[in-house]
């Protein structure tokens, strides 16, 4: 019995032992931090402050953009210094103007709207399809031809082929998909950046999951649109929210392939390249504000979702 | 059914207590439903890059090593290639040159952007703001930030006011329509616009950091400086590699915001705006449309190399690391 209290006694202590030496290394670490911070302090400091800075002077130009957008377009021409407008009288009404009056190669401003939005949303909905697809057999399957394949995708990311607009517009051209919406079928690639993040996602995804619904009875297909793509969503999300951005922003490609089918970027664009003498700065400004407001709205809506799902691993070879 | 119709039907079919699950019994053939499947997900992708890839690809050699006048082989493409690379008053000189100025500034933009998603991921003050001040310009639009930034620097806009009527330097000449300022406008405006350039990358590679990892560092003593040098840059090696590739691989279409600031005028032309710009202004011109795709090509094959010892380079400096 004694011998049994003096087990319990030591067991015990060296408890009591370990509580001591976890807060000790507990408080070591929290000493550590102060201490660094100390030392280290001002030059961390001073580097927060210089990208403060940075970020501010981002915002406050947009801020600066939307206040001129809600001047008078002849009170700005007199005094284009001026942040607020005099007496606050704010000129919403510009947005109308910009909405009525703004237009390209005969497509007004609601057109263009109905353009971003075909445009956006189908060539999302085309790159999305064909990288989520390739991304999951490819990480997820053997089968014949993969390394070769794989390989292939590779050295096509590694080796860009300049110099291919022309060729590229002339082939396009032939075929009879250039100024048509079926110009979308030419952007539905699954390669390129978006791949190696999607591989990266299903790669790194464990195949348990997908070998426990097959031994329920599930087929490849109930797989993966049932299980492992809702389990994927958040990345698949991810790219196509920047897919959708991106595209929403391009006006180079729109320029060149759907010059009549303009959209917001691609005719804000055309708008300021042609009435630059013309040009109200007021009005310009709202009908620009009005086109970025969607994706601006999406990143601050989904910029958790943007931020924390996209990983991109090493290329290996 | 009682214990022992069970035990029966195992029986007949062969399975029985204690012996391993059945195996997924596949239809053998060559249309199953996994080889059906794994087609159906291919399909899109491979489509495109028969038609879509590979097609262009034989368009843009054929182009490239013919006499547009006379439809026959020629080599007389590249000789123009190389003989306006040289000349600076050529816009394929004058765009190479500032192709290299371009990649030069996106280069040296990657570790000050790592260094402030450092700070971001050290969770410095405000930084759940700071990550979507610098990312936001990124996402809304382009040509916004561009007009802005425009207004900014114009005649009429605060920095001129500040530097001609508050520090007096007189300066006369554009920002943007002068030969002397076009291109270093642009180069300020891409570096203002790169610090949230790739923040996402960068974040997600830091984010998948084990927390663990940067504990023992501080046991040991690390501070930021080191974490960040000794820890941080060898966890996220594979990624920092990757996107350096990439910039090499792009290396000849870092083209900055050219086509919505100037489009190619006062000295400002890049390559990768050339080639864009001969599809764009002189679209009837067959002769000037081989000239630009056999400059791709050149360019194509002077990427090859470039890539290949950047790549030694990189894993000579550092190896991969799996956590």
């Amino acid at each position: 019995m004694a011998e049994f209290d003096l087990q319990q006694k030591t067991l015990e202590e060296q408890q009591q032992e370990y509580a001591r030496q976890a807060a000790a290394m507990l408080h070591a670490v929290k000493h550590q931090k102060n201490k660094l911070n100390k030392k280290h302090g001002i030059l961390f400091n001073v580097f927060v402050a210089f990208m403060w800075i940075w970020a501010i002077s981002l915002f406050a130009v947009i801020i600066w953009g939307f206040l001129i957008s809600l001047r008078d377009g002849y009170d700005y021409a007199l005094d284009p210094l001026r942040v607020i407008p005099e007496n606050f009288d704010f000129k919403w009404e510009n947005y109308w103007t910009a909405i009525q009056t703004m237009e390209y190669n005969d497509t007004n401003y609601v057109m263009m709207i109905f353009n971003s939005l075909w445009f956006s949303f189908g060539a999302t909905f085309m790159k999305l399809w064909a990288t989520t697809m390739l991304a999951y057999v490819m990480a997820q399957y053997e089968f014949r031809g993969k390394k070769a394949l794989y390989a292939f995708l590779i050295i096509q990311i590694m080796l860009p082929v300049y110099g291919q607009t022309t060729a590229n517009f002339i082939f396009l051209n032939n075929l009879g998909l250039v100024n048509t919406p079926l110009f979308l079928l030419a952007l539905g690639a699954g390669h390129g950046m978006h791949f190696l993040i999607m591989h990266s996602y299903f790669s790194n995804l464990s195949k348990t999951y997908r070998e426990a619904a097959e031994i329920d009875g599930a087929n490849d297909f109930t797989t993966c649109f049932r299980i492992m793509l809702p389990l994927g969503m958040s990345s698949i999300l991810a790219i196509g929210l920047l897919s959708f951005i991106g595209t929403w922003n391009d006006y180079s490609t729109v320029i060149l392939y759907l010059e009549n089918f303009p959209t917001l970027a691609a005719g804000l664009y055309k708008y300021q390249v042609e009435a630059i003498y013309s040009l109200d700065p007021t009005i310009y400004f709202a009908g620009i504000f009005m086109a970025a407001l969607p994706t601006a709205i999406l990143f601050i809506v989904f910029n958790k979702t943007l931020m924390e799902n996209i990983t991109i691993g090493g290329i290996k070879g | 059914m009682t214990q022992n119709d069970v035990r029966e039907q195992s029986v007949e079919t062969g399975a029985s207590f204690g012996t391993p699950p059945p195996t997924i019994k596949r239809r053998k053939g060559f249309f199953t439903i996994r080889k059906v499947f794994i087609l159906f997900a291919l399909a899109p992708a491979l489509i495109h890059l028969l038609i879509f890839w590979l097609g262009v690809q034989i368009e843009s050699l054929m182009m490239a090593f013919e006499n547009a006048e006379t439809g026959e082989f020629w080599l007389g493409n590249f000789e123009y290639v190389v003989q306006a690379l040289g000349d600076t008053r050529e816009p394929l000189g004058e765009g190479f040159r500032n192709t290299l100025i371009f990649f030069a500034v996106s280069i040296c933009m990657v570790p000050v952007s790592i260094f402030a998603v450092y700070l971001i991921y050290k969770k410095c003050f405000g930084y759940g703001v700071v990550r979507i001040l610098l990312y936001l310009p990124g996402a809304v639009s382009g040509i916004m930030m561009a007009m802005l930034f425009k207004n900014l620097v114009g005649p009429n806009g605060p920095l001129k006011w500040f530097l001609n009527d508050i520090l007096n330097l007189g300066i006369t000449d554009s920002f943007i329509y002068s030969t002397n300022y076009a291109l270093k406008t642009i180069i300020v405006y891409d570096i203002w616009m790169g610090l949230g350039g790739n923040l996402i990358i960068w974040l997600g590679a830091m984010g998948r950091i084990p927390p663990d990892v940067i504990e023992y560092g501080k046991l040991d003593g690390v501070g930021p400086v080191k974490e960040f040098f000794f820890i941080i840059v060898p966890l996220i090696w594979p990624t920092l590699c990757t996107m350096l590739t990439l910039h090499i691989i792009g290396i000849f279409g870092s083209s900055g915001s050219v086509m919505v600031f100037t489009e190619g005028k006062y000295g400002t032309y890049t390559i990768s705006y050339w080639l864009y710009h001969v599809v764009y202004s002189d679209a009837s011109s067959s002769v000037m449309q081989n000239y630009a795709v056999a400059a791709g090509l050149f360019f194509t094959v002077l990427t090859v190399p470039l890539v290949v010892v950047g790549r030694w380079f990189m894993n000579k400096f550092g190896d991969a690391v799996e956590y």
